[in-house]
């Protein structure tokens, strides 16, 4: 096979997997920490995203800093979600399917809101022209570079954060074995707030590198890549974020390699089938190591 | 750890935990008095008492259903409690939650899932430390000369230790907090002779630094080796009460094991 | 009446009949048998495709762009229903065995949702499939051809027609949920262990109710795709089946009635009550957007604060009343069970000897050679005993001596590595249905009741081979299956006045106390008519009063020639009614004889003093 033709596309995979981990993370911690499977997190990422164009556009705000604050607010959007409409139903006892439903109405929700406010018209952001840079038989825009450094910075930064703070390790320990963490001391109540709130950050990240990668993006942005963020967390061990670090390279690369030999639509669709494949063959992912107790 | 040779040396390992002035004068850590608990509306516990000296190691013994664990998890507020009390020291501490006993010295180590397994041997000893962060390296140091297993193990992921190492883990982990009195649950369950002998040689050296310390155990033998003190158990009640010493060979003993 | 209305209100009753249908397919599929089908309008689509593809001529070029698709039939119109009726159950059966049978619930329900997904996008996106994006068009309406209807005539028949779909299907939905059929799926959506453990063939009894709610949603697409006259992604995309578990949701699952209020109120109630709203502003796509917003937070107000729905799964009072006026304290006078008459002990020596003497010598059980392991752990190793006919044989051992996964494997439940387990002669399947079958029942250590089913119906599940468990004797045969029901109640109430809880009959068994779900639990194992019946841990978490009772009933079901083989701990009554005693540790039989024997034997003793080291 012609390597000029496999390297751009794998290329685009790795800007593909940028964008990916931010929101399999994301989705990854918070299920692993707090148990909901949250299906408006793709929506949240077009929140995000619009909530920047708010700013970008309408606000005459520099792109990256309206990115920057809108990342925060997602954070602060997050925690208020949760605590208004998730924590009710679980002290209601909901169970973990109730919770699915109910985030999923939430995510249709928030993106037809989106729809009445903005039009299913598509929007952009107000970025400068994007130059092409060539590395390593890749091609990329400038923009994209940007898109990985982020994926690479947040990435970095969330590992600093478990592996060395103890507020992130007490996360970890409350993603293993919570009557056990509550046994250490630690405030299971407050590091679930800390938990939805970083991955609100994660959510406004991710939506803002999401909508600038796709260039133009309507309401309907985050909808089926909720899916394709599932089955990278899915991949990499649902509840485990390194994995899912792993499982968004991995579904990135695969995907966006297929055209290679499936027409270039089919590329969600690619991601999906890993996803049910994953399911069906090894629903505990790829992640040898020892399981959640 | 070397044997004390001396009244000073004695008083040294001790540490801050009770005062050593000489076995039978020991301080009463925990007692247990008249107490009952359960899961539903029958209590599983029924009307038992005990108690445990500092610095003195006190078996719970019993066939299956006595109510051993039952006891562990209720004297440290996991369970319903039906009546009678629970004292740390002078202190009643009969109605408290689990967080606020920790807090206030007692440490549980739970029979199962009693470690974080993705996380190394050192993060876990971390956050048995969480509470009192500043306190982390010092205490690890003497946690770690107790223990030496975990010293060697301390980069490797809790997940991947055997079972022994990892009861041991769950015990060092529960002792970063210097507790005044520990609760084991069936610490040598499903581990080799030798390995469980190790276990009991572990907790040993961890009542000379003065923590009282009951365990609830299946086997008899390394029980009755191993601690000062045994409590049997018999469909929830108190049965027998006797010195380990005079417990070895006794036949009341099997005569309680078998429903005689 | 003008003609707009006219039109209008055709629009409307289609519109309800087809989504009436979706939804109680739906309410089959999740309602009864409790599967999370994210992928259900996959199943409407497969109708309203398979309809379409019958109906048309083969492709050709229509108008302004090529037309690709397969099919292309020409068919009439009623043999298209036949197709889609038969695409859904195919798809169904599709679903099911692929996916539903290996994930479990959260699994199960991103699975369905990605598969739903998968589907869209690669039809949307494969033009020569079934077009693609743009979908196939002049699906014309049946009875078409019909002389001397105008158009509006024809539409108000075919608006009947679909009603009296309507009409049926809600028969069929009634007749199956009311049935021995419909209790049964409820039982596998309450407790899939317990109900397999009564003899249910869980696996296939999902697989029928997949397929029948498959047969009716893909018709109600059909039937929908029909009037509307084409078919495109953009109608059948991901969102559609929430709206159907909207609908159910709301309207109250589990039941008939619940669905099809669901389906006037949440499909059909939002379309038209928004239908008359004046365009807001100058975006054409507000209303529908505001319409899904609506739908979301009605969907999030139900669960909050009325999950049942409107109309809850209603308790089900199964006809008959009790036989006498429950005290539940008092005796009546012949038990027909055989139970000594009550405040007379039974003395503890002639239990065990009587049961011991009237023991044949003959083996009802003979376990042999059998191992498990799991994962590196030998639970049970080369185990091998046996249970006399008529005994009251007892397993004890200590913590960890593999008595419970002993039991789990003679009762099916768990497979062995190695070795058989022999009843009567012929082997034992491993497979938990089959073995109850075989006359085998059990009780489990925790009670495992059916919470949702009342307590009489609880009972109802036990009875092996009831008339009304297959789905066309629910349907078409409602008499023959309540007169064969009788006599399973007459019994079912005898069992319950029996253990003094027939005062519970009608109550849900979840709100029922622990003492009093091992009493339901010891009741439905009776109900089944075993041969053998398999005990664990009957005593555990029982207090004393109880416990002598459930003493004297044991005794009692052994004197009537039903062999007992129980897991206990407590010696007590091991030592009082139990002959032989068989004693496990770590995994192998250790040794068997009289509760006496084994006591002084010094070996059992070590091996309980020593508690569970291995070597």
């Amino acid at each position: 096979m012609n390597l000029a033709l496999v390297m751009p596309d794998l290329g685009f995979g790795i800007v593909t997997a940028s964008v990916l981990a931010m929101g399999a993370v994301g989705f990854s911690m918070l299920y692993g920490i707090t148990g909901v499977i949250n299906f408006a997190y793709g929506d949240e990422m077009t929140v995000a995203a619009y909530a920047t164009y708010v700013v970008n556009v309408l606000l005459n705000v520099n792109v990256w800093i309206s990115a920057a604050v809108i990342t925060l607010g997602m954070g602060f959007f997050s925690v208020a979600m949760a605590r208004g409409l998730v924590a009710p139903f679980k002290r209601r006892r909901a169970g973990t399917f109730a919770l699915m439903i109910i985030t999923f109405a939430l995510g249709i929700v928030f993106q037809n809101l989106l729809q009445v406010i903005f039009g299913s018209s598509f929007q952009s952001f107000d970025v400068s022209q994007p130059r092409t840079v060539h590395f390593l038989g890749m091609i990329y825009t400038n923009q994209q570079l940007v898109i990985i450094a982020i994926g690479i910075v947040a990435m970095l930064a969330l590992h600093f954060m478990l592996q060395f703070t103890r507020v992130g390790v007490a996360m970890r320990a409350m993603s293993d074995n919570v009557p056990l963490a509550r046994a250490c001391g630690i405030n299971t109540p407050r590091m679930t707030d800390l938990t939805w709130f970083l991955a609100g950050l994660l959510a406004g990240a991710g939506g803002f590198v999401l909508a600038l990668n796709t260039t133009a993006f309507g309401p309907s942005l985050g909808e089926t890549f909720l899916l394709v963020i599932v089955s990278a967390a899915i991949l990499g061990g649902v509840g485990r974020p390194y994995g899912a670090m792993v499982g968004a390279v991995i579904v990135g690369v695969v995907t966006a390699m297929s055209v290679l030999v499936l027409p270039a639509a089919d590329k969600t669709a690619v991601a999906l089938i890993i996803l049910v494949l994953v399911l069906l063959i090894r629903p505990h992912g790829i992640s040898a190591s020892a399981g959640r107790t | 750890m070397p044997e004390p040779t001396d009244e000073r040396e004695l008083t040294k390992q001790v540490g801050r935990n009770g005062a050593a002035t000489g076995h039978d004068d020991r301080a009463v850590a925990l007692a247990v008095r008249d107490f009952s608990c359960g899961y539903q509306a029958v209590p599983v516990v029924d009307h038992v008492s005990l108690q445990v000296r500092h610095g003195q190691v006190v078996a719970v013994l019993g066939p299956n259903g006595a109510g051993k664990s039952t006891l562990l998890k209720g004297v440290m507020g996991l369970n319903r409690r039906m009546g009678g009390s629970v004292h740390l020291g002078e202190r009643e501490v009969t109605r408290m939650a689990p967080e606020s006993l920790v807090a206030a010295g007692i440490s549980y180590v739970p029979q199962v899932d009693n470690v974080f397994p993705n996380l190394s041997v050192d993060e876990n000893l971390r956050m048995g430390a969480f509470l009192n962060p500043a306190s982390f390296r010092a205490r690890r140091q003497e946690v770690v000369e107790l223990l030496p297993a975990l010293g060697e193990a301390a980069r490797r992921k809790a997940g991947t230790l055997s079972g022994g190492q990892r009861n041991m883990l769950a015990l060092g982990r529960a002792l970063m907090l210097e507790p005044k009195v520990l609760l084991l649950d069936e610490p040598t369950a499903g581990l080799a002779p030798a390995i469980a002998a190790e276990v009991w040689r572990n907790i040993r050296r961890v009542a000379q630094t003065g923590a009282a310390i009951l365990v609830v155990e299946q086997n008899v033998d390394f029980a009755l080796q191993g601690s000062d003190h045994v409590y049997v158990l018999v469909s929830g009640k108190n049965r027998l009460d006797m010195p380990s010493a005079q417990a070895i060979g006794n036949d009341a003993l099997g005569a309680a094991f078998m429903g005689r | 009446m003008s003609a707009a209305l006219v039109f209008y209100l055709i629009a409307i009753t289609v519109f309800f009949g087809c989504n009436a249908l979706m939804v109680m397919g739906l309410n089959l599929q999740f309602g009864l048998a409790g599967v999370i089908n994210l992928a259900y309008y996959v199943l409407v689509a497969t109708g309203g495709y398979l309809v379409a593809l019958s109906v048309v001529g083969p492709a050709s070029a229509q108008g302004a762009g090529i037309v690709t698709y397969v099919g292309g039939w020409h068919l009439p119109w009623w043999i298209a229903w036949l197709i889609a009726g038969f695409g859904g159950a195919v798809i169904a059966t599709m679903i099911t065995l692929v996916v539903v049978r290996r994930l479990r619930s959260d699994y199960l329900a991103i699975g369905t949702l990605a598969l739903g997904a998968v589907a869209y996008l690669l039809i949307g996106n494969t033009s020569s499939f079934l077009n693609g994006w743009t979908g196939l068009s002049g699906v014309a309406m049946p009875l078409h051809g019909i002389p001397g209807l105008t158009r509006m005539g024809h539409s108000e028949v075919f608006a009947a027609l679909v009603l009296a779909f309507v009409v049926l299907g809600a028969w069929v939905s009634h007749r199956l949920t009311v049935s021995p059929f419909g209790r049964s799926l409820r039982a596998i959506r309450d407790n899939e262990g317990t109900a397999a453990a009564c003899g249910k063939n869980v696996a296939q009894l999902r697989l029928k109710a997949m397929i029948i709610g498959g047969v009716f949603a893909a018709l109600g697409g059909a039937l929908f795709i029909q009037y509307i006259g084409s078919i495109s992604p953009a109608m059948w995309a991901v969102p559609e089946t929430i709206v159907m578990f909207a609908a159910l949701i709301v309207g109250g699952k589990g039941n008939t009635w619940g669905a099809l209020l669901g389906a006037a109120l949440v499909p059909v109630g939002f379309l038209e009550a928004t239908r008359f709203l004046p365009a807001i502003g100058s975006n054409p796509d507000i209303l529908p957007a505001l319409r899904w917003v609506a739908i979301g937070l009605l969907l999030m107000g139900f669960l909050y604060f009325r999950p049942q729905g409107i109309l809850p799964e209603r308790k089900t009072l199964l006809w008959s009343a009790p036989r006498r006026v429950p005290v539940g304290g008092g005796g009546s006078g012949a038990l027909p069970i055989g139970e000594p008459p009550r405040g007379r002990a039974v003395a503890p020596v002639a239990g065990a000897a009587t049961a011991g003497a009237r023991a044949r010598t003959d083996a009802l059980l003979a376990v042999r050679h059998v191992s498990k392991a799991f994962g590196g752990v030998k639970a049970v190793q080369d185990a091998s005993f046996e249970v006399r006919r008529g005994s009251i044989t007892a397993l004890i051992g200590p913590n960890g001596a593999g008595k419970s996964t002993m039991l789990g494997i003679i009762a099916g439940a768990v497979e062995p590595d190695g070795g058989s387990v022999v009843l009567d002669g012929t082997p034992l399947p491993s497979l938990a249905h089959r073995v109850a079958h075989r006359r085998v029942g059990r009780t489990f250590q925790i009670p495992q009741e059916f919470p949702t089913l009342t307590v009489l119906e609880n009972m109802m599940v036990a009875p092996l081979g009831q008339v009304g468990e297959g789905v066309w004797t629910s349907m078409l045969a409602p008499r023959r299956w309540r007169r064969a029901q009788r006599g399973e109640l007459d019994r079912a109430w005898e069992l319950l006045e029996l253990f003094d809880i027939d005062h519970l009959a009608h109550e849900y068994a979840a709100n029922l106390s622990g003492g009093q779900k091992k009493l339901l639990e010891f009741a439905r194992a009776l109900q089944g008519e075993p041969a053998l019946l398999l005990l664990d841990e009957p005593m555990a978490g029982v207090n004393p009063e109880l416990a002598s009772s459930l003493e004297r009933h044991i005794v009692a079901i052994a004197e009537r020639g039903i062999t007992v083989l129980m897991v206990e701990h407590e010696m007590g009554i091991v030592g009082r009614i139990c002959d032989p005693v068989v004693v496990m540790d770590r995994g192998r039989v250790l040794t068997e004889g009289s509760f006496d024997q084994i006591r002084e034997d010094e070996d059992v003793v070590t091996a309980y003093l020593g508690g569970g080291l291995h070597a």
